[in-house]
């Protein structure tokens, strides 16, 4: 194929436009050698020659993520702590140390929760995803993580929440995550800061990240109240054998929030025998058998009545319950 | 995010740093071989207008787009014949898909590390299984630039390729 160079030239330039995202790839100071080779005759005798080789040498990319694992937190007023778990990702090139802050004074939100005194930001070092106490504490300078390409760590934000706070307010907790070797505008250079002395550039997240988590105050409150009444064989209430209890349990929801997939359970007492296909919920029969219904019996390994009540708010009312047994 | 933004203002600032070993004197010979690695650069000029433009480069970052150009002469005083030059696509960079150029050259693709060349239309790879389809730019393992005419004395050319850094 015989091609003009002018117009190839200027297709290369067009090529040379497109940005090219790669998180990660070539490590940090590999280098990257080209040599040409030639082969021709002269007067009939083949020859070849080799170029000068070129070396390409792939500087440090500084890049961080910093991701938000845990759900929206419902945390009732004045309580804690309460910790939300995020991963910071070395999404650079090198290996590379991340200095980590907190910032609760994060917009948009209707609260700030405290942060945890003296530490709020820990490494979640028994990988429970919770705060809990084998967790080791984040000193900056310190004990800053110190990641591999693509490695990362999970951080705990730890924090209190205020009282006296409004059902469904929302309170955000940031976590970020700052390269150690320096930050800025992507392309910002650091001359022999990567790692081995090579150039350190600034990648696409500028070598820092931020994410929120969520706090959602839920102030639902169920208040459960049992209550049993008692009828002997002979028409008495006296607790007998061959008597019947009647357990009756009354549970009221108060507040503005929802408690989702509510489930009651209640053991049998020892020295009773439930009766079967006995319970109801608000006045209406349930089956014993774990079916489509809301109530289930089961017999192992411990005797127990289970109702599920789904979402209950203040609107639902009282839920009331009841089983009976017969005294052994 | 614009990444290529990246490696232009890395550029900027390293484009006077070249690697010295890298320019070590090539093996003697008639055809001498000048080999020299550049980036695009996007620079703005007095009225505005952006106008791109090629620096070359010695440091680089995953993702980075570099121009390989490899200039002939013949420095003997006699016609160079059947002169072929050939380039590995180096160890860590993929080829860029239709970017090999070459004046008066006819481009091969080799997908099998030099063994065998091929137009790029008829070079073939296997599959895991055994089969065959045909070779994409990121299978090329080398590119030969095969000159249609006799070198005469003191005369050169280039041919050149683009590779993206992996």
């Amino acid at each position: 194929m015989n091609r003009k160079w002018t117009s190839l030239f200027i297709a290369l330039i067009g090529l040379g436009t497109a940005p090219l995202c790669v998180a990660e790839g070539t490590v940090a100071g590999t280098d990257i050698d080209n040599t040409a080779a030639v082969s021709y005759e002269v007067g009939g005798t083949p020859q070849t020659t080799t170029s000068n080789t070129l070396t390409l040498t792939v500087a440090e990319v500084l890049d961080v993520d910093v991701t938000l694992l845990s759900d929206p937190r419902s945390v009732p007023s004045g309580t804690g702590p309460h910790a939300l778990l995020f991963v910071v990702t070395n999404t650079g090139n090198g290996t590379e140390g991340f200095t980590l802050q907190i910032n609760n004074a994060v917009g948009g939100d209707d609260f700030d929760p405290d942060a945890a005194t003296p530490s709020a930001i820990y490494f979640d070092t028994d990988g429970s995803g919770d705060f809990s106490a084998g967790d080791v504490a984040y000193v900056p300078g310190t004990n800053d993580p110190v990641l591999a390409p693509d490695a990362a760590v999970d951080i705990l934000l730890v924090n209190d929440i205020p009282v006296d706070l409004a059902d469904g307010a929302i309170g955000l907790s940031e976590l970020g995550a700052t390269a150690s070797t320096g930050s800025g505008d992507p392309g910002d250079l650091f001359p022999g800061d990567g790692d081995g002395g090579i150039d350190a550039v600034v990648g696409t997240s500028g070598a820092n990240d931020a994410t929120a988590g969520q706090y959602v105050i839920s102030d639902i409150e169920l208040a459960v109240v049992k209550s049993a009444t008692v009828l002997d064989p002979f028409g008495g209430s006296s607790p007998m054998p061959g008597a019947t209890i009647t357990y009756r349990i009354v549970i009221t929801p108060t507040g503005s929030e929802t408690a989702v997939n509510t489930a009651f359970t209640d053991a049998i007492p020892a020295n009773t025998t439930y009766s079967p296909e006995s319970i109801s919920l608000n006045g209406s029969a349930l089956t014993d058998d774990a079916d489509t219904d809301a109530g289930a019996y089961t017999a192992t390994p411990t005797p127990e009545v289970a109702v599920d009540l789904g979402d209950l708010t203040e609107a639902s009312g009282a839920q009331t319950i009841e089983f009976n047994v017969t005294i052994d | 995010m614009n990444c290529q933004a990246i490696s232009i203002a890395k550029v900027v600032l390293l484009s006077g740093l070249l690697l010295l070993a890298g320019n070590a004197l090539a093996q003697q010979g008639t055809i001498r071989l000048e080999h020299q690695a550049e980036q695009w650069e996007t620079v703005t000029d007095d009225n505005g207008a952006e106008q791109v433009q090629l620096v070359k480069v010695t440091n680089v970052v995953p993702g980075d787009k570099v121009l390989f150009t490899v200039t002939y002469t013949n420095t003997g005083d006699q016609p160079a014949e059947n002169v072929a030059i050939t380039n590995p696509v180096p160890e860590h960079m993929v080829y860029v898909d239709d970017s090999a150029a070459g004046d008066n050259t006819s481009i091969l693709f080799s997908a099998d590390g030099g063994e065998n060349f091929a137009d790029a239309s008829d070079l073939r790879v296997s599959n895991d299984d055994g089969s065959q389809r045909p070779a994409n730019a990121s299978d090329y393992t080398h590119v030969r630039w095969v000159v249609q005419s006799d070198v005469a004395p003191g005369t050169s050319g280039a041919v050149q390729f683009a590779a993206v850094v992996e």
